[in-house]
């Protein structure tokens, strides 16, 4: 029992520590092997998957060149090697496309090596930190567009906090109409379009974009498409059900916007000082 | 021994979360089998299952976007209360190891929940206890018996259990 209480306190006492930002050198120090074993583990994931998921014909081929047994195992891993290969630069030559059409952005590529944890909260562990100059608030998008937001970084690692994550908060826009509100992550995968106006027209299937607002996020950055939209004569707000563009699941490469300087306007609130 | 043994493999274990089977999903459930391991080693030595819950879940909080120390504490409850729980049951009966891994998934969640929620991260309990806790719960219960098959061939490969006796004496 006083082994358990020892723990415990030692437990709370990182978690207090950790909140006022005193354990960041500790944990990088700790994470940096973890991290190494997760890309290791991250790879050989994605090889095996693929090589489960590939086309039947592999199979076919294999049974039916028996006395070259050895030779079509061979061939296997070259293939598996080669349609991982095919499908990153698929990725790639889509999200060259994404950054061809946003020009102004310089971007920091990045694998995703892991994911939370945690069954309650939506962040992904990307293979490139610091080192590579990303910093922490930095937007994260994919080739269908919005990701998350960096939420902590290590010298060759960072964590992205999800659209999707219950505690992400995003001012976004409706594209058609400009009917401004606030996007907000779901347990469900799903995104709630709050805070929009009642006389706001917005229909299913409009697109939902970044506003650029607070400076949190470039404007502009496509989130998702509305698929349903919940309008009550007593309530102040209409709120719109948005389905994200971006498969949460399946996301292996991500564009990191390493020249956006979040805007911090906590500073602007009533209570601070002016300088 | 111990530390030898807990930190590579629940490191690995905890990769191993992050890097496979948070991405393979059944109702919106995935085996936590970091949990697990906690769990079951803490039936089979219940002090040794205390530092083994404090290893694996920084561990897991090294990997999470989550508050540092968290998972930690939760785990060092579950594992006290796994410790307790199986101590004063019979033996190492199937049930009340599947038994366990439910109490211990419930817990776990419960207690992540008001962490969360203690630390500024409120989330929706009805939605998240009916879509992610039981669907995992179910898992952990399915996959409990060869967790803990596997981790009873290594208690005994580890040797005697002086800490064990410690405890129950």
């Amino acid at each position: 029992m006083l082994l358990a209480s020892a723990l415990i306190l030692l437990a709370l006492g990182l978690l207090v520590i950790e909140r006022a930002g005193y354990l960041d050198p500790l944990k990088n120090l700790a994470g940096r092997p973890l991290l190494g074993l997760q890309r290791s583990f991250s790879t050989a994931y994605y090889n095996v998957r693929d090589f489960l998921t590939a086309p039947r014909n592999l199979a076919d081929l294999r049974n039916e060149n028996a006395r070259l047994q050895a030779q079509v195992s061979q061939l296997e891993a070259e293939v598996v090697t080669l349609r991982e290969q095919a499908a990153e630069q698929e990725v790639l030559r889509a999200l060259l496309g994404f950054a061809r059409e946003q020009p102004a952005s310089r971007y920091v590529t990045a694998r995703v090596i892991g994911r939370d944890t945690s069954p309650f909260l939506r962040y992904l562990l990307l293979d490139q930190g610091s080192d590579a100059g990303v910093r922490r608030g930095m937007p994260v998008v994919s080739e269908n567009g919005l990701v998350g937001r960096i939420s902590e970084v290590s010298a060759s690692a960072a964590k992205v906090q999800l659209i999707i994550d219950p505690q992400s908060a995003i001012n976004a826009r409706v594209q058609e109409t400009r009917a401004e509100g606030v996007l907000i992550g779901q347990p469900t995968g799903e995104l709630t379009l709050t805070y929009l106006a009642q006389d706001a027209v917005v229909k299913a299937g409009d697109l939902v974009v970044t506003s650029g607002l607070g400076g949190g996020f470039p404007a502009n950055i496509l989130a998702g498409r509305v698929v349903s939209v919940r309008k009550r004569d007593y309530e102040l707000y209409q709120t719109a059900t948005v389905l994200p563009r971006v498969d949460f699941g399946r996301l292996e490469i991500v564009l990191i916007i390493a020249d956006f300087e979040p805007i911090d306007i906590g500073s602007l609130s009533p209570g601070q000082p002016a300088p | 021994m111990i530390w030898a043994i807990a930190v590579p493999l629940l490191a690995l274990v905890a990769v191993l979360q992050s890097a496979v089977l948070r991405q393979i999903e059944f109702a919106g459930g995935n085996l936590d089998l970091l949990l697990l391991v906690v769990l079951c080693w803490s039936m089979l030595r219940p002090k040794e299952g205390l530092v083994w819950a404090v290893v694996g879940g920084f561990a897991a909080d090294l990997l999470s976007g989550g508050p540092f120390g968290a998972t930690a504490i939760v785990y060092l409850v579950t594992s006290l209360a796994a410790g307790q729980i199986q101590g004063r049951l019979w033996g190492s009966h199937p049930l009340i190891i599947m038994g366990l891994a439910l109490l211990g998934t419930g817990t776990t969640h419960l207690l992540g929940l008001a962490i969360l929620s203690l630390t500024g991260r409120p989330l929706d309990v009805g939605y998240t206890l009916a879509y992610v806790t039981l669907p995992t719960a179910f898992i952990n219960v399915a996959m409990v018996l060869p967790v803990f098959s596997a981790l009873r061939a290594l208690d005994r490969f580890a040797g005697p259990r002086e800490l064990r006796s410690e405890v129950e004496e």
